[in-house]
């Protein structure tokens, strides 16, 4: 069989013909973009949770613009109530006010050093011992708990003090203690 | 002499009918009921229009995903500068929070100093005088609180007035919620005095435990 009785064949099936072409040319088309509609589908994937995150940051962030300003005023009222370690005069000024306050007696208050390379909050550490009635050295830790500056104690020896007679009711109180503070 | 044994099945049975087949089969009209060319056509129409249908839909597919795309990216376009301003606030936030929790931690105390001797001093028996308190919370494990005290009565009477008393703090709600473990440590006599001098541990629970 030759070239012209192939195409005599060729041409009694029209039909055929055609629709072989339009298939090459579809299967052509479909292989070409064969891998087209799963880069759409991720690129869809992609997108769709970009925007479905961008819309939720929006919902979201309502009365965001409020909250923070709030935080950052509560923020401006603890950091005012931080002490700072360098002020050593002003942060021992805080305990012998309370002891003037609470009719105790300060025997002893010492700022412990402060690490050299702290940064942000931390606390400052303090030495105090002193010397009054129960309720007085309980009044002087209530006032050192719920105080200006925030504190936390290490350790704490409440004991009474050695002796007998009048002062048998009177109580030496040692803390360890830090306050939150700044360098 | 002609053989009389039969033919074998080799054999032909006789000369074949011989004529010159003169058609050209290729030319001579398709005379069949449904001609090939029918079937030829349908098939091809199937599968092509099979493959149009399929082609259609991967197209329309396609174009479905990119209005979808052009959908999402408006969105993003349109909220992207809110959202910004939203990240930026929520970030000025998480600043702000993490100072706020930090001075919470910091606080944070299994119970105070202050609510310890007052509930220590609520709870004393009359019998029981407390000389000495000691609280150590600087280790985050093993914090421990400490009393030390003389015990009135006689010996008999003073040591079980101390079991007793150690039972009372153990039964107490407040301070088993605080507290792992109360245990009476000692039980001397006080050479000064002559009373049973006791010394009681508690050990406070572990963060987490509570």
């Amino acid at each position: 069989m030759n070239a012209a009785d192939l195409l005599a064949d060729l041409k009694k099936q029209p039909v055929g013909v055609a629709c072989g072409l339009i298939c090459l040319a579809l299967g052509v088309l479909l292989f070409l973009r064969s891998s087209a509609i799963d880069e759409r589908q991720a690129e869809y994937d992609a997108k769709s949770a970009e925007a479905t995150q961008i819309v939720s940051n929006v919902s979201l962030s309502k009365n965001l613009p409020e909250q923070v300003q709030e935080i950052q005023a509560l923020t401006k009222d603890l950091e005012a109530r931080l002490v700072h370690a360098g002020q050593l005069a002003v942060n021992l000024q805080y305990f012998y006010k309370l002891e003037a306050e609470n009719e105790v007696k300060l025997l002893d208050v010492r700022q412990n050093p402060v690490p050299k390379n702290a940064t942000g909050y931390m606390g400052v550490s303090y030495n105090v011992t002193i010397q009054g009635t129960y309720a007085h050295v309980m009044t002087f830790l209530n006032r050192l708990e719920n105080g200006r500056h925030f504190s936390r104690f290490s350790s704490v020896v409440l004991s009474k003090v050695a002796g007998n007679g009048d002062n048998s009711t009177n109580m030496t109180l040692t803390l360890n203690l830090e306050l939150l503070g700044q360098p | 002499m002609l053989s009389l044994t039969k033919k074998g099945a080799d054999q032909p049975e006789g000369d074949p009918l011989w004529h010159s087949d003169f058609r050209n089969v290729e030319k001579l009209p398709d005379t069949k009921v449904v001609r090939t060319t029918f079937f030829i056509n349908t098939a091809a129409i199937a599968i092509t229009l099979g493959l149009l249908l399929w082609t259609g839909y991967r197209e329309f597919h396609l174009k479905t995903l990119g209005d979808q795309i052009d959908e999402a990216q408006g969105l993003v376009d349109s909220n992207r500068k809110l959202s910004n301003e939203a990240e930026r606030q929520s970030k000025l936030f998480k600043v702000e929070e993490a100072k706020l929790l930090e001075a919470e931690k910091f606080q944070r105390t299994p119970i105070t100093t202050s609510a310890y001797v007052k509930l220590l001093g609520d709870t004393l028996p009359r019998e029981i005088s407390i000389e000495y308190v000691e609280i150590r919370l600087s280790e985050t494990r093993n914090q421990l609180c400490m009393l030390r005290g003389l015990v009135a009565g006689t010996r008999d009477q003073a040591s079980g007035s101390a079991s007793s008393y150690v039972d009372l703090l153990r039964a107490n709600p407040q301070l088993s919620a605080v507290f792992e473990t109360i245990s009476l440590d000692k039980l001397n006599p006080d050479g000064a005095s002559g009373l049973l001098v006791f010394e009681i541990s508690m050990k406070v629970k572990p963060e987490g435990k509570k």
